[in-house]
């Protein structure tokens, strides 16, 4: 258990700068997606107007809204967060519509609830 | 023939040697890691064990870092024919894709500049070596994705030697991770072949893939501890 603490210390330590917008009582979160060209993640910003616009997302669909648990199978889960992040994003959430056959190949994993 | 590893989660101690190795090996570049320690617990009072995960590239049949990068047509990524998935740092454009849909969110995008081992001391070990020396594989970028090669210089090497066959036996062509284990709970090799060690001991110890219901085929197997998340 004290590992465990340690870490969820630890890992508060590494996103508290990056995730002011989580603590409960924090100013509402920043609605706001990243300007096109504005970040790295989305090249021209066409990664956020993409799933944003396009496909009506809210950030939460993508953001989980607390930092991710330890025992996280992501390399890296306690890895800081951009700048004005809403929350960390795990593949999960992607797994939905990137696990089927869509107008365009965007299939990127086998379809959900298949083994 | 193909190569994948096996991990052992019931053997494995968490001392992190197989992390450290790969720092050297592989030209560690901070904040790009290519291979780390998940550490949780499991179970309630007083049976209480902790879990240690090393993770690195799963170097998947179907790699879904390698269908976004083509999605997009960078193509970057390739898979290479004994089974290590590999970005070409001159084609990758850096916006990350990979990285976040990774199920195991393996690729690691370097920032605008490669952070220095030592800040303000120069450079230190390695990061003295010219790029243009070393493997193509360890001549890093900035902006660009790193992550795990199944140590690919080393098995590029045998593959040049006509050595295939030693690969996961002798030092120089095994991944430096799989040979410091110092509780063998490392192991690497032809997971094709069903007379090889590491298919056997795969079969034995009912070892599985993380994340299987991604489809993605991983090639790395772990034996679970119980109550270890898969
Ligand atoms: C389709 C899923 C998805 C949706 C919906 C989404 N995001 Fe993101 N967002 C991501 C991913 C993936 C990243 C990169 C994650 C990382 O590096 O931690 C990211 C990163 C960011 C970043 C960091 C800058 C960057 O580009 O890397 C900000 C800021 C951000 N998102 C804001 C938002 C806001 C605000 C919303 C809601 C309006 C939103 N996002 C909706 C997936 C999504
Ligand atoms: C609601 C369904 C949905 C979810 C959830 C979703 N996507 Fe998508 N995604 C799409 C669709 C549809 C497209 C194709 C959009 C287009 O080109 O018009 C797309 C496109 C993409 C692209 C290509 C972008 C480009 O520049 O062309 C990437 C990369 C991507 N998704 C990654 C992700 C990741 C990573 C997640 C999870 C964090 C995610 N998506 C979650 C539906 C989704």
């Amino acid at each position: 258990m004290k590992n465990a603490i340690f870490i969820a210390l630890l890992s508060a330590l590494f996103l508290a700068p990056a995730t002011g917008a989580l603590a409960a009582d924090a100013a509402p979160a920043v609605k706001k997606a990243p300007a096109p060209g504005s970040k790295s993640m989305a090249e021209k910003g066409s990664y956020h107007r993409l799933h944003g616009k396009k496909e009506k997302l809210d950030c939460e669909d993508c953001h989980e809204t607390e930092p991710l648990p330890p025992g996280t199978l992501k390399l890296r889960y306690y890895k800081p967060l951009a700048k004005d992040s809403p929350g960390p994003v795990t593949a999960e959430a992607c797994h939905e519509c990137h696990g089927k056959e869509q107008k365009k190949k965007v299939t990127w994993y086998a379809p959900k609830g298949k083994k | 023939m193909k190569f994948g590893r096996l991990i052992d989660l019931k053997r494995c101690m968490g001392c992190r040697s197989c992390v450290a190795v790969c720092a050297t090996e592989n030209y560690f570049t901070p904040g790009s890691p290519w291979n780390v320690m998940v550490e949780y617990e499991v179970g309630a009072y007083p049976k209480v064990k902790t879990i240690y995960n090393p993770m690195g590239c799963m170097h998947c049949e179907k790699p879904a870092c390698k269908a976004v990068c083509d999605y997009i047509g960078v193509k970057a990524i390739r898979k290479t024919e004994f089974g290590p998935v590999i970005v070409d740092y001159d084609k990758c454009i850096g916006c990350g894709y990979c990285g976040n849909t990774c199920p195991y969110g393996v690729p690691q995008l370097n920032g605008k500049k490669l952070a220095p081992l030592s800040p303000g001391k120069g450079a230190v070990g390695s990061e003295a070596i010219p790029l243009a020396a070393r493997h193509p594989t360890h001549q890093k970028k900035a902006q660009t994705v790193e992550k795990c090669t199944f140590c690919y210089h080393k098995l590029e090497q045998a593959a040049v030697d006509g050595k295939l066959d030693r690969v996961g036996k002798d030092q120089a062509y095994t991944p430096s991770c799989d040979l410091v284990c110092p509780v063998q709970a490392r192991m690497f090799g032809d997971i094709d072949d069903p007379g090889s060690d590491i298919a056997k001991r795969i079969k034995e110890t009912g070892a599985v893939q993380l994340k299987k219901e991604f489809g993605t085929a991983p090639q790395v197997f772990y034996v679970l501890e119980e109550g270890a998340k898969s």
